[in-house]
């Protein structure tokens, strides 16, 4: 159709699709710029200027465009190793760590400046997205296959997207609809009889409509105990994930609009088997965790008026999450009903140079949980929390683009939140390009977040403890301020690579915060607002490096500091390292392709440090500190047109955490605890797949 | 000892890539038996460099490929004893793009 097109007429369509362009990937990019990395510009055909495309795109790349420093785990990326899901995306991120979160149900979860993923804000093509109860175990439920891109952005992210944002902002881009092959099959198997199949079609449905399929399915049904502790060291599970997406792109007239709706069902069987264990007359801790998922999704963007880049957008995102999980003698159900409204208008005030969007949001959840316990010396009565949370929200963002390389944005939102009251949340972010190869990011905001005790610690149900629930009603809005910036230097090499070297540092400062105490007490935990200080100091070197071409050199170096306030029974505070989080990650990851990736090598070296565990003799116990461990990626890929195969091994040392479950002989005794996981819980893994494109390759 | 013996299948199994870059210098080498063609191609987008890009490497016969969106030209080096300009071109044309053969210099 392009080639059709006049030149008057092009600019006509590319005025209108940049207003459409601003609008629907406002929340993200407004903060972010226009962040051409990534492989395509809301496919609409629209050139912009400071977009380039490599044919031989690195797996990592840190963006020069954007505002705030932003790591793109592009598709060569996510295909560097197996990424049977978005938790395993990240073992080629020293931004990101993600570990399981207990030794039981298989949950994953990640940490981003040193702080739980549920500090950060995630999205879905920037639609907030893993809220409340669908975060515990959301992690394990996208497959990679179905992913385009990563956007990885630390600090305090744009009021557009809301006010939970704490640490940072991750974006998803899965396939689009209108530039995928017909057909596009993945299919992977490993050692562990493992067998995930993963399936994305892609169809126009009429003149300015495109439609799109993305289905994931696994079947892990076979059950392993390597170390011989009667407990499965992964569960029994089969899930099916469902991806229905239309897009509707008018070009004459502006209008860009996607649709979706996603169901889930996801099935596990964890804990104790029979297959594992001869219970001799004994009862078996089995886990049984269910969790159905439906989310139905629209975002629209029209261009309006006569300047170029003015657009009024409305998101709307629909979520219901049902959950039911056993462990042992204890059960957590849930049900959340979320809906979320945006709406949202981007122009200029005299020139593109000042940018401003502002809107108005509704953010409403209803959840109903239950928790019980059926250990009878823990002695809980059955507890059931329901809450009804209506947020309604107006924002302004305004961005100033000086052409002496220098932008500064500016915005701030007030929120009024029906269970806590008024919440304002002010950001600023600020870019200088010093020349051409030195670029400055600094940002400073505020981020809230509701707490959810038992969902945000669902990794302790895994364990004897009690849960001393009483607090619960109590606990206020957490509340923190993220502050921290970062050098780029860019180095021109040979030809047009260039090396990237990048320093940068962000400090997290809660004043408000949930705290889950489970060292006053080694059989209890206990919630409770915090008293005193909560920060998390976070330093980062990244190293990107093209040594030759095709063969990449990606290096990083991470440290945290991660303090937290426990407010003894007598009051008394003790300020201590937080547990279980690692104080330093180290990263090397060597690429090698030959020309057009017909053959891509791929090997990972990650050494992850020390984690200090929970005191088990009340705060004032010995220092224990997990070991440092290595671990070992590598993957060899044979690409052509329509057929790829690669295979590969995960964590090559073998090296696992000793004794993951606590007390495994006696499940049901007071010692019992699955919740101290600090290491990798499988050991080798060996894996192989194909994926096949079927159609026209666009 | 089994760990080791790992090791070693995975660094030799990576070391299989340098002697294929070696076997990319080596060519470099033998040019000679390398022909380039320029291509004025009617590109407009990204996506339809993209689309080259995804496409015209694994012709039958194409050793390199340079797009320049900007100029709209698409410089292809190709082995003549497996394909010919006239090939390289209807490809392209078979991705709905304008194609025709540049008189351009490198």
């Amino acid at each position: 159709m392009w080639n059709v097109m006049t030149t008057g007429s092009v600019r006509r369509v590319l005025r209108k699709c940049l207003a459409v362009f601003y609008l629907t990937t406002a929340s993200f990019l407004s903060v972010q710029a226009q962040t051409g990395d990534t492989a395509s510009v809301a496919g609409v055909g629209v050139e912009l200027e400071e977009v380039t495309v490599s044919a031989r795109r690195q797996g990592t790349i840190l963006s020069s465009l954007t505002q705030l420093k932003t790591e793109t785990i592009t598709s060569s990326g996510l295909m560097k190793m197996a990424c049977c899901s978005l938790s395993e995306s990240f073992e080629n991120s020293a931004t990101v760590s993600a570990g399981y979160s207990d030794a039981i149900s298989g949950a994953r979860t990640i940490r981003l400046l040193g702080l739980s993923g549920m500090y950060s804000s995630m999205l879905d093509e920037n639609i907030p997205t893993m809220r409340g109860l669908s975060a515990t175990y959301g992690w394990s439920y996208i497959p990679a296959a179905w992913l385009e891109s990563i956007q990885i952005s630390k600090g305090a992210a744009s009021v557009v997207n809301g006010y939970e944002s704490v640490t940072g902002q991750m974006n998803l881009e899965f396939r689009k609809p209108h530039n995928s092959e017909p057909l596009f099959v993945n299919l992977y198997a490993d050692d562990a009889r493992h067998w995930e199949g993963n399936a994305a079609v892609a169809l126009p449905a009429g003149r300015n409509l495109w439609a799109g399929l993305l289905l994931h399915g696994v079947s892990a049904a076979y059950v392993h105990d390597k170390n011989g502790d009667t407990f499965m060291d992964m569960p029994k599970y089969s899930t099916v994930h469902l991806y229905n997406r239309w897009f509707y792109l008018n070009e004459e007239k502006g209008i860009q609009s996607r649709t979706g709706v996603r169901y889930l069902h996801d099935r596990r069987k964890a804990g104790q088997d029979s297959a594992c264990h001869a219970n001799d007359g004994l009862p078996l801790f089995e886990t049984f965790i269910t969790n159905r998922n439906i989310t139905v999704y629209n975002k629209t963007g029209i261009a309006v008026g006569n300047k170029e880049g003015q657009s009024v957008g409305i998101i709307g995102n629909f979520t219901r999450h049902e959950q039911a999980s056993d462990f042992g003698k204890k059960a957590f159900d849930g049900v959340q009903t979320s809906l979320y409204l945006n709406l949202l208008f981007t122009s200029f005030v005299r020139s593109a140079a000042h940018r401003y969007t502002a809107g108005a949001s509704l953010a409403y959840d209803r959840y109903d949980t239950e928790y019980l316990d059926s250990l009878a010396y823990n002695a809980t009565p059955p507890t059931r929390f329901r809450c009804t949370e209506a947020v309604p929200g107006v924002f302004v963002e305004y961005t100033r683009a000086n052409p002496a390389g220098w932008t500064l944005t500016l915005g701030l939102r007030a929120d009024r939140n029906s269970l806590f009251g008024w919440m304002v949340t002010p950001r600023a972010h600020f870019k200088y390009d010093v020349g051409n190869y030195v670029i400055v990011r600094a940002s400073a905001g505020r981020g809230f977040r509701s707490p959810n005790a038992i969902a945000d610690n669902n990794r302790l149900m895994a364990s004897s403890r009690r849960f001393e629930t009483d607090e619960i009603p109590y606990l206020e809005m957490e509340s923190a301020w993220n502050t921290g910036g970062s050098v780029t230097v860019y180095l021109p090499l040979q030809e047009d690579r260039r090396a990237a070297l990048s320093i940068d540092y962000f400090h997290t400062e809660f004043q408000r915060q949930t705290v889950a105490d489970t060292e006053r007490d080694r059989h209890a935990v206990y919630f409770y607002n915090l008293a005193g200080r909560s920060y998390a100091d976070a330093w980062q070197a990244d190293l990107s490096l093209p040594l030759l071409e095709g063969f990449d050199l990606f290096a990083a170096f991470r440290y945290n500091r991660n303090k937290i306030t426990y407010t003894g029974e007598d009051g008394a505070r003790y300020l201590v390292d937080k547990p279980l989080v690692s104080a330093c990650r180290g990263l090397l990851n060597l690429s090698y392709a030959t020309r057009f990736k017909r053959w891509v090598f791929d090997a990972t070296a990650q050494i992850n440090g020390p984690s200090r565990m929970p005191g088990m003799n009340g705060y004032h116990s010995q220092k224990i500190y997990s070991p440092a461990f290595p671990v070992l990626f590598a993957q060899i890929s044979k690409n052509s047109k329509r057929f790829d195969m690669y295979a590969g091994v995960e964590n090559l040392l073998n090296k696992t955490q000793d004794n993951p479950v606590r007390g495994w002989s006696a499940p049901f005794h007071l010692d019992f605890d699955a919740s101290l996981v600090w290491g990798p819980l499988l050991g080798r893994k060996i894996y192989c797949g194909v994926r096949i494109r079927i159609g026209e390759i666009k | 000892m089994k760990t080791i013996k790992l090791v070693i299948i995975v660094i030799l199994c990576l070391g299989v890539g340098f002697p294929a870059s070696a076997q990319d210098a080596s060519k470099s080498t033998k040019k000679k038996k390398t022909e380039e063609v320029i291509f004025k191609v009617g590109m407009h987008c990204r996506n339809c460099q993209a689309k080259i890009e995804k496409n015209i490497p694994w012709e039958k016969g194409v050793k390199d490929l340079r797009v320049d969106l900007e100029n709209q030209k698409v410089t292809v080096s190709y082995d003549p004893k497996k394909t010919t300009e006239a090939q390289l071109q209807k490809a392209i044309e078979k991705l709905d793009f304008s194609c025709e053969k540049s008189e351009d210099k490198k």
